[in-house]
């Protein structure tokens, strides 16, 4: 899936990165053009809603150009922007919940009851209940099972791959993948 | 046969990733275990869950977007200053053994509580300025 191996990106690759380092906005464009698409997809993935993965697409991409001097070489451009796009999603989920717990504490009702609820998940056409539930259960689960089912079911990341975005061991991909379904099992089971 | 090893090796075999039972095996305990076999369909229905959802390509615009962003006056400046970082890093690494405290106004992004590392520090600013736009930047040293 990932195209190449750690510090293996072409010379051409090599050199828009430097550049775009330098504050070069042409050579940055070059970049974003290569990765947007994927990069969209991704943060689709994690927040399935149109509107919030523009938004937050265009920050993935304002971020890495600021950060791009924190870009090592040490591991492929692609992964450390897979990285910056995961994290970039997490943090807005987080400020999207901050946001609605003080509006919820102004409101008559007060912020009791709420749930650590998806942001606002576009209603798919699954129609299935099965669906319906999958995607409420994955709302509610830790941020970091989340990620790393969506980089593996709908990104058809190898665990190694995973490992890399993530910073993890193999191992721990594995164990991990195999909690994050265990929790979702839970759910499903009677439906099924 | 631990059902828990099963359910393990089930998620692996799924993936195509090495798995530490082998399929054989796997497939014989579900043919008589009837918990691990719906754990089986879990992953199914999850994995088809996946496949389902649309794979949607970025808006033909948002290059742009992000462009003019990044074009605009000040944040242009912050990205092809690269120094810029190190020195702010400095000064609020500086300001922190000294006991000093650096203030960084941007917008409504909380000001940084002194224990945050000057690495830190410089990525709230850069956040900041990625969700505000360019801020203020107030140096406050109290003494
Ligand atoms: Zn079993």
């Amino acid at each position: 899936m990932f195209p190449r191996r750690p510090g293996e990106e072409s010379l051409d690759e090599k050199d828009l990165i430097a550049r775009s380092r330098t504050g070069d906005a042409d050579a940055f464009a070059s970049l974003m053009d290569r990765y947007r698409d994927r990069i969209y997809r991704l943060v689709w993935g994690l927040l399935r809603n149109t509107e919030d993965a523009e938004d937050v697409t265009q920050e993935v991409f304002i971020k890495a150009f600021y950060r791009l001097g924190s870009f090592e070489g040490g591991s492929a451009f692609y992964t450390w922007l897979y990285r910056v796009a995961v994290n970039t999603a997490a943090d807005w989920r987080k400020r999207w919940r901050r946001r609605r717990a003080l509006s919820l504490e102004d409101s008559p009702t007060g912020p009791e009851g709420v749930e650590d609820h998806a942001p606002r998940p576009e209603r798919l056409a699954h129609g299935r209940e099965l669906g319906v539930r999958l995607a409420e259960a994955l709302d509610r689960m830790p941020e970091k099972f989340r990620r790393i089912l969506v980089l593996r079911d709908y990104e058809g990341l190898t665990y190694e791959e995973i490992g890399q975005v993530l910073h993890l061991p193999k191992g721990t991909v594995e164990s991990r993948l195999f909690r994050a379904r265990e929790r979702l099992r839970e759910v499903l089971e009677p439906l099924l | 046969m631990d059902c828990e090893e099963i359910r393990r090796a089930l998620g692996a075999l799924a993936d195509g990733e090495e798995a530490r039972l082998g399929r054989p095996e796997v497939e014989s305990h579900l043919s008589t275990c009837p918990d691990c076999s719906r754990a089986a369909r879990a992953i199914e229905a999850e994995r088809a869950y996946f496949g389902s959802l649309p794979r949607p390509a970025a808006p033909a615009d948002l290059p742009a977007r992000i462009r003019q962003r990044l074009m605009a006056p000040g944040a242009r400046l912050v990205a092809s200053l690269p120094f810029l970082r190190v020195v702010v890093a400095a000064a609020s690494l500086l300001l922190a053994v000294t006991g000093g405290a650096l203030l960084l106004t941007a917008g409504p992004a909380p000001a940084p509580p002194p224990a945050l590392t000057a690495g830190r520090a410089v990525d709230r600013l850069m956040d900041a300025i990625v969700r505000e736009g360019v801020p203020r930047i107030e140096v406050e040293v109290n003494r």
